[in-house]
């Protein structure tokens, strides 16, 4: 089980006015194998709580503990909100890095992603370069590519910001199916109401900055869950309360 | 389609092609003698008949250029390096190559004789003087656009240092690299022939000045042809490499 506890982060030296109050006393759980969205204003300060989680930023303040230890950054599975792929590295390349770092062989690599990349609807690009694919499939190749780190809580901000509607629930879709298979930790950063309800176990809601919990819904629908779900009166009921408190 | 591409490339062709016949034409109407201004035919027929020569000094500058320019790479792309692990050897060092490139070279060559002689190595070292600082200056550019977020992700995977500059940093500055050396390329052959210039044996520079002392404009055309031929060449060979290197920028610029 994760739990962040009092997580603070202030900048300082930041801008003329001295210093940036990013985030105030964040509380947050997450069980083994749940499905948590953190949904809140933009700039309330949400990427900054996964840079955190990471170490790629300094925690002012706070615990975060895994099953009651102190948290490692290899914990994680980080995927940001740019897909992050090297223009310089083939698609399968891309994808491998994290096998290639854990001392996976290159024909090993490469036989373990051609596996795979069907699941991904990668199959026929590995050898792509990065600049030949559409927005939607380099977001699909920087997901391929956070599932094969090692870290069990996987952390994914804005992953289909970029796409469109259509493809966006469809990719949502895929997700669930992809995690059905391989059941992990998952963390959400979304500006959706819908994608957060529809995915999640539980919905935390942000504050403006800086961010403290403003309330937090369990979501106890039965999994698999289908697109009908979104018209279901008790969905809307959820979605009307949650986008009650983001205002 | 394909057609009005391939006569797009032809364009420059053409108009070389009508400058010279443009410069023949002037020659031959205003009567021009060959110590004024020799008429293109007139430096071709000089370039057939000192073929031998040409081609031994040629050997000469072109053996200059290119050992200086790969010397130049390995320097600029270390100093560049070293620059950018150390923001203090930078901040030191950068006004001073600044002010180097100010120094006219053509002021400093005859001191490079001086103190090494009119062997191949003055000449060498003056392509260096001359190639050195666009490649480390775009090198530098080149590793300060790295992108940290990049930088981060690999280390959140528990990549180390050298693992991190050998798959972000290098390939991150492979394209201004490339735009350092190939700036380089058409600096080099200028630099050796200044080199040559100021005392030599052999080279397109010592047959320059041996071509104007005795009033032979063919002459002195004629090598200046090969001058731009070769620089042109080394050009042409930068930019190969920087296709068979970088393929993915291939890419790029026919999306
Ligand atoms: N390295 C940094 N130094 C100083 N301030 C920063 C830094 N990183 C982020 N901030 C500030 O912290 C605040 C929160 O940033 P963050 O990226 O976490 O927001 P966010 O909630 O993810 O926004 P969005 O929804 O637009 O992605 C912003 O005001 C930003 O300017
Ligand atoms: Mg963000």
């Amino acid at each position: 089980m994760l739990l962040i506890d009092g997580l603070c982060k202030t900048y300082e030296n930041y801008g003329n006015s001295g210093r940036l109050e990013v985030l105030d006393h964040i509380d947050m759980k997450a069980e083994t194998g749940e499905f948590v969205s953190i949904i809140g204003p933009s700039g309330c300060g949400k990427s900054t709580i996964f840079n955190l989680l990471c170490g790629i930023e300094e925690k002012s303040e706070g615990i975060v503990t895994i099953d009651g230890c102190p948290a490692k950054p290899a914990s994680f599975s980080y995927m940001q909100q740019r897909d992050l792929l090297m223009d310089w590295k083939r698609i399968w390349e891309n994808i491998s890095l994290p096998l290639k770092l854990r001392g996976v062989s290159k024909k090993d690599a490469k036989k373990i992603i051609e596996k795979q990349s069907e699941l991904y609807g990668l199959s026929g690009f590995e050898n792509a370069w990065p600049i030949e694919l559409s927005g939607g499939m380099r977001q699909r190749a920087a997901f391929f590519r956070t599932m094969l780190s090692e870290g069990n809580i996987m952390l994914l901000d804005e992953p289909f910001a970029s796409i469109d509607a259509l493809n966006r629930e469809r990719l949502q879709e895929w997700l669930m199916d992809v995690l059905s298979r391989e059941k992990r930790t998952v963390l959400l950063v979304t500006h959706s109401v819908d994608e957060a309800i529809f995915l999640s176990d539980r919905v935390y809601v942000l504050t403006e900055r800086p961010a403290k919990v403003k309330c937090c819904f369990d979501i106890s629908f039965d999994r698999p869950r289908k697109r009908e779900l979104l018209t279901a009166p008790e969905f809307n009921e959820l979605k009307a309360a949650l986008l009650s408190n983001l205002t | 389609m394909k057609k009005s591409q391939n006569i797009g490339k032809l364009t420059p062709a053409f108009a070389v092609l009508l400058f010279l016949i443009f410069w023949e034409c002037l020659c031959r109407i205003l009567k021009l003698q060959n110590y004024v201004l020799p008429a293109p035919s007139r430096i071709f027929t000089v370039l057939w008949e000192k073929r031998v020569l040409l081609t031994m000094h040629t050997s000469y500058t072109l053996y200059e250029a290119v050992i200086g320019l790969f010397l130049s790479c390995v320097f600029g792309v270390l100093a560049a390096l070293v620059m950018y692990r150390f923001r203090m050897v930078e901040r030191a060092l950068s006004p001073l190559i600044v002010i180097s490139q100010t120094v006219p070279i053509i002021a400093l060559a005859p001191l490079v004789m001086v103190w090494f002689g009119i062997g191949i190595g003055p000449k060498i070292g003056i392509v260096v003087l001359v190639c050195f600082f666009p490649i480390a200056v775009s090198t530098l550019s080149g590793f300060k656009s790295t992108d940290p977020a990049m930088i981060h992700l690999l280390r959140t995977m528990g990549a180390k240092s050298g693992r991190i500059f050998i798959d972000v940093s290098l390939p991150s500055a492979a394209p201004q690299i490339f735009t350092g050396v190939r700036m380089a390329a058409t600096y080099s052959v200028m630099g050796a022939v200044i080199g040559e210039w100021l005392g030599a044996k052999s080279g397109l520079g010592i047959f320059m000045t041996r071509a104007i002392s005795s009033h032979r404009a063919d002459m002195l055309f004629a090598s200046v042809f090969i001058v731009v031929l070769i620089s042109l060449i080394l050009y042409g060979i930068t930019v190969t490499m920087e296709q068979i290197f970088l393929p993915w920028k291939k890419i790029k610029s026919s999306i």
